[in-house]
């Protein structure tokens, strides 16, 4: 299966970090018209095992490029770098504390007056800081040396702190609209 | 069609004829079936002239009754008439307990924690039985209509559907001598009845109240491709807890002191469905009970009504919202909200639903036929009736799917809302030193407690061998077909041992039972299991062949070296030389060897074509020898 070793190609996407989404709905869907199940309904029983695995690897592939972490964590991988728990650990302490106090927040916000209109306007910020490192990545994959290398999985890091906390604000939303 | 039989975009694949196939939408109070005719796609009446019927089915020794007629016998003969069968469907009797007190059956295990059987004068019958003996009536009409044998049928489930619901929804079809193309959730089929009627584009939410279960799904449609963004929902969740609701407050107001006998249960619920009907017209509606010589009276206004549903609308209201924020989405984003479903004529549920999506929510469709009608349209694609670029449909998986680990918690391998068919592994390790067998405990559900879960299959991986705890690596794979069912397989990384398992439900029939059932019905009595078995091999054989010689012909020389095609060619003759044979094993055998001499070769071909679909050229076009 040669064409499914590297998503981008699969997708026929150059392989860059930024990526048109719309453009990758449109290669999506001209995949699955072509590997999907229902193409396959009367055809011979390992045609139609074929077709479920393809249709599977290009949801999969799909998946990883549209979300920005998976997708910089697999051109990572691309290039030989696995992140593992152990490259996490070497943070900067001024993003470490700026992490404790938004936890300090989001506890703060479930007893203040107006829980959810203080969700909004935390929930936007995350999204700013998710924005900036997406732009981050961009430039590191761009430049692709070793030193941006590491700064990519820096940033990954980073990164995925920021999404945790934004599932717990949205767990948070949860609570909110069930009580 | 077939992938070896690689079109050209804009050109059919199908080369003559029309094959006959069918929509059924297997509803909890009403069934329905549908086909498409010259192009349009229309309910199928019965020669009742009725095109609901009713999802019931009464048993006397020797003597099925399905619908309308069925419906009738409810109030003299209730423990011999199954009503709402859909709503016992992969449920365990634990589960069947909390639907409500006031079902006349009587359930029994045959075997402890197994499937529960409904005790009737026809014998012990499983609810997959009776959804079967509905399915055979329905299957018999779309025979009729279509004037000839059905090629297959898309069957409809609520989106919310477990695995265990989906297996035994298939296992009826089976037993009702049914082809399944596809189980296809409620909401997509009415958005595509929707969708390709209206030609829309853009974000739409349909909301769902059927008689017994409740499903949000929330699409994106954009040029004939329908992608579910996340859908969600409830699976004892409908208009019959409204019913229910009203005749507890009947009881309550009016009928002190009145001992319930089945009968009377029966009565008053038909009451109250009617009551609540009226209600959709008028701001009250008067009852008069008579049973058995005494005689009850009241009046409900439609607000007294509201106040007693306004909870379980409220717990629909709250799966929108985390379906909207599953698919990322706010209220304001919606550009149409569909209503489906018997219960969305309630007006209370119109002006909740309209206002959380804030607009005035589609009820123009008939949300009781919109369903089925999707379904045969989904149906006359899959069978190639038309062109299968008219439309593209991308389903998810309703919920989570993970095994257990230590301490009792779940970890999830499939997350709720993928895009199926999805493929997903993860590695787990041993824990004490020596294990040589891993226990695998498959769960499906969003809370972290296997306590929380449905418990869907257990099974072991034997043979590890004997290493210190965390050396083993186990590789455990989740396969999620287009029909939404799981399979399930383990594997020891170092050496190589697998076990797999296609995951049938605790509450499940066992693929013998299924067997028995299809053998016992009239229609293949004349043959025995092993005549079934030797036909079932002969078309497969058949369909190998046909698939691999076309793509030969077409194919051959620019995939493969000659070498190659004297080797695929070889294995072709094999084949046919046992094709017809009564031979089943040697059949197996050949149909083995060929489909391995060609995976290769099917999987270039499939390689080749994404390639010409990426380039927008055709297939013969392409350079096809930059294969690696």
């Amino acid at each position: 299966m040669s064409l499914t070793e590297n998503y981008f190609s699969l997708f026929g996407l150059p392989e860059a970090y930024t990526l048109d989404t719309d453009q990758l709905a449109e290669k999506y869907w001209l995949l699955q018209r072509q590997t999907h199940p229902d193409r396959y309904v009367g055809a011979s029983r390992r045609d139609q095992l074929l077709s479920a695995q393809y249709a599977a690897i290009v949801n999969d592939a799909h998946e990883v490029l549209k979300s920005p972490i998976k997708r910089a964590i697999y051109m990572l991988k691309l290039r030989g770098i696995e992140l593992d728990s152990q490259n996490s650990s070497n943070l900067a302490p001024d993003f470490l504390m700026q992490q404790i106090e938004l936890r300090e927040q989001i506890e703060n916000i479930k007893t203040s007056d107006n829980p959810s209109a203080a969700l909004d306007v935390l929930a936007d910020s995350l999204g700013d800081q998710l924005s900036g490192f997406e732009r981050a990545l961009d430039k590191n994959f761009g430049e692709a040396s070793d030193h941006s290398m590491k700064d990519a999985i820096e940033t990954v890091n980073k990164m995925q702190f920021i999404l945790k906390l934004i599932d717990e604000v949205d767990s948070l939303r949860d609570q909110l609209l069930d009580n | 069609m077939a992938l070896l039989q690689i079109s050209e975009p804009g050109e059919s694949p199908v080369p003559h004829g029309h094959h006959h196939a069918v929509g059924i939408d297997l509803g909890t109070t009403n069934s329905l079936v549908a086909t498409v005719r010259n192009g349009n796609a229309e309910v199928i009446r019965n020669r009742d002239g009725e095109a609901l019927i009713p999802s019931v089915v009464h048993y006397a020794p020797g003597k099925v009754l399905v619908g309308s007629a069925a419906r009738k016998k409810a109030l003299t003969d209730p423990h011999n008439t199954i009503a709402s069968v859909k709503r016992f469907m992969g449920r365990g009797i634990a589960d069947i307990k909390t639907l409500g007190k006031q079902l006349p059956y009587r359930f029994v295990e045959k075997k402890q924690g197994g499937m529960p059987y409904i005790e009737t004068a026809a014998g012990l019958l499983s609810p997959v039985r009776v959804s079967a003996d509905i399915l055979k009536v329905l299957a018999d009409q779309g025979r009729e209509a279509c004037g000839g044998e059905l090629e297959g049928a898309v069957i409809t489930v609520p989106a919310y559907f477990d695995e265990a619901q989906r297996q035994a929804t298939k296992d009826a079809a089976k037993i009702a001598g049914l082809n399944v193309l596809r189980l296809l959730n409620e909401p997509t089929a009415a958005a595509i009845a929707y969708g390709l009627d209206q030609q829309k584009e853009g974000v739409i939410a349909v909301y769902d109240l059927g008689g017994g279960t409740f499903d949000i799904s929330i699409l994106r449609l954009r040029a004939g491709v329908f992608e579910v963004l996340a859908t969600g929902g409830d699976t004892a969740l409908g208009g019959d807890d409204f019913d229910r609701l009203i005749a507890e407050w009947i009881i309550s107001n009016s009928m002190a002191n009145v001992e319930l006998t089945p009968r009377l249960s029966r009565r008053l619920l038909s009451n109250a469905c009617e009551l609540k009907e009226r209600l959709s017209d008028n701001d009250s509606a008067d009852f008069n009970i008579e049973y058995q010589g005494a005689a009850w009276q009241g009046t409900l206004t439609r607000e007294q009504l509201n106040r007693l549903i306004e909870p379980l609308i409220e717990q629909s209201i709250r799966s929108c919202n985390r379906c909207l924020r599953d698919a990322g989405l706010r209220g304001v984003d919606i550009s149409n909200v569909v209503m489906v479903g018997g219960s969305t004529r309630v007006p209370q549920v119109r002006a909740s639903v309209g206002k959380l999506f804030a607009q005035e929510p589609l009820v123009s469709i008939d949300p009781d036929t919109v369903v089925a009608i999707g379904a045969a349209i989904q149906a006359d694609i899959l069978v190639g009736n038309r062109s299968a670029d008219d439309m593209l449909l991308l389903d998810v998986n309703p919920l989570s799917l993970g095994i257990e680990t230590m301490g009792g918690l779940v970890e999830k391998i499939i997350p709720r809302n993928a895009t199926i068919p999805v493929v997903r592994a993860q590695e787990f390790t041993t824990y004490k030193d020596g294990q040589t067998a891993m226990a695998i405990h498959v769960l499906q559900g969003e809370r972290e407690l296997v306590s929380d879960c449905r418990s869907l299959a257990h099974f072991e991986l034997r043979g590890i061998p004997a290493m210190v705890a965390g050396a083993a690596r186990i590789k455990v794979t989740f396969q999620v077909d287009a029909d939404g069912l799981l399979s399930v397989f383990a594997r020891e990384l170092s050496t190589g041992i697998q076990s797999s398992v296609q995951v049938k439900p605790s509450y499940g029939l066992a693929e013998e039972e299924i067997s028995e059932m299809i053998m016992a019905s009239i229609e293949h009595a004349s043959e025995d299991v092993h005549t079934r078995q030797l036909r079932e091999k002969q078309i497969d054989a058949q369909a190998l062949l046909a698939s691999v010689e076309t793509a030969l012909a077409q194919d051959g020389e620019k995939l493969l070296s000659s070498v190659e095609i004297a080797e695929l060619n070889a294995a072709l003759e094999k084949l046919r030389a046992v094709a017809f044979s009564d031979d089943d094993r040697a059949i197996s055998r050949e149909i083995d060897n060929t489909a391995k001499a060609s995976d290769e070769f099917a999987a270039r071909r499939m390689d080749a074509s994404i390639k010409a679909a990426l380039s927008g050229k055709s297939l013969d076009a392409l350079e096809l020898n930059d294969q690696e």
